[in-house]
């Protein structure tokens, strides 16, 4: 599995699918481990892994991964169970759900964002504070 | 005991001399059997249905790929187990599986380690190697979703055992055959082009465990392990560990 920081190699190790340039993905698409995504994808796509959405990718489904890293267009809503990262690249029209988000500077989203809090603190409703639970 | 079938093209004169060295060391390593050499009058089916009727239990394919394929559909519902022997080229799968040489070979049926492959099943039809097509017109069918090659693709396969000349990794023995799209490749003006270090185009590649292989206009050819061909509409299934192999220590994939 992949950690906050670490990539997919670029020779594709580590990866379980690849939809490359040159093929078009059309349904529900659901995977067990790391994906890298090239060309188009129209539906839904699922993974227990790490997606990785290249420059080149052209995303029209909802997305669900246990982390992510966007560079194409998306259209559609992202749920993410960790942490997400948004490159520079990356245009996104739908709403996005993750734990941890990082923005590169240039890229154009356009929809809600909601983030989970950890586990552990909480919001005081009076005043708006961070307070530590004991 | 093993039986031997020697395909038809190792009776040229060329492999004479191969032949009987290998001949000689199955002798001395105590594994020589009885011996089926192919010829114009003496089909496979034949000898294969007297060699079950002799009680053996190991065919051992002397010859490449194509020879094994051959084989390998006619002995898969017999429970019998495979041995090869590789001759001449396109020895792919018994490289895969650790059988270098012939004379490697001879050895490797002596210490008789046992290996179980995946098989895949095309309509009624078993494959070893893979499955591979140029259409652009086919379309792969997976009941959740579909992929379909876009203008830029150039081949499609379904591979056991990456026969291929592109970089991906087959496990004939993990149940899953890998759905491989391959771009087309650039011509030397496109490189030209595109700017220096660039990277070509990655291939796609998808785990499948069973597919129907569809058109989306005519029906289109699939060539069936480099030997045959068969035509879409096609229901592909895997079966996993299906084949009884002889395989080497040191198998690769």
């Amino acid at each position: 599995m992949f950690g906050k920081n670490q990539t997919l190699e670029d020779n594709g190790s580590g990866v379980d699918t690849i939809i490359g340039p040159s093929v078009s993905v059309e349904g529900n698409f659901k995977g067990e481990g790391n994906i890298i995504v090239e060309g188009e994808i129209k539906g839904s796509l699922k993974t227990k892994g790490y997606l990785k959405a290249s420059e080149s990718s052209v995303i029209v489904a909802s997305v669900v991964a246990n982390e992510a890293e966007i560079a194409g267009q998306l259209v559609g809503n992202i749920k993410i169970k960790a942490g997400l990262e948004i490159k520079a690249t990356a245009v996104i029209q739908g709403d996005i759900e993750a734990q941890t988000i990082e923005v590169a500077n240039g890229a154009i989203i356009n929809g809600n964002i909601k983030m989970k809090m950890e586990a552990g603190e909480k919001m005081v409703a009076n005043g708006g504070s961070v307070e530590e639970e004991k | 005991m093993y039986c031997y079938i020697y395909d038809i093209f190792t009776n040229q004169k060329k492999y004479e001399k191969q032949l009987l060295k290998i001949e000689l060391l199955l002798a001395d390593l105590g594994i020589a059997g009885k011996t089926y050499k192919l010829n114009v009058l003496k089909n496979l089916e034949g000898v294969i249905a007297e060699a079950v009727n002799e009680g053996i239990k190991t065919i051992v394919a002397v010859g490449n790929d194509q020879t094994v394929s051959k084989i390998v559909n006619l002995i898969i519902d017999q429970g019998l187990t495979l041995g090869i022997i590789p001759v001449g080229e396109n020895n792919l799968l018994a490289t895969s599986l650790g059988i270098k040489s012939s004379e490697e070979a001879g050895q490797i049926l002596a210490a008789r380690k046992i290996g179980r492959l995946d098989v895949g099943k095309i309509n009624d039809q078993y494959f070893l190697l893979g499955l591979e097509s140029g259409d652009s017109n086919i379309v792969f069918d997976l009941k959740d979703y579909n992929i379909q090659p876009r203008d830029n693709n150039g081949a499609v396969g379904l591979y056991n055992i990456n026969i291929s000349n592109y970089e991906f990794r087959a496990d004939p023995e993990d149940g899953i055959m890998e759905a491989v799209f391959a771009p087309k490749k650039q011509v030397w003006w496109q490189n030209i082009w595109h700017k220096e270090g660039a990277k070509p185009e990655r291939i796609s590649v998808f785990p499948v465990r069973g597919l129907i292989i569809n058109h989306q206009k005519k029906p289109i050819t699939i060539n069936v392990d480099r030997q045959r061909t068969i035509k879409t509409p096609a229901v592909v299934e895997v079966l996993k560990n299906k084949l009884r192999v002889i395989i080497g220590k040191e198998k690769s994939n």
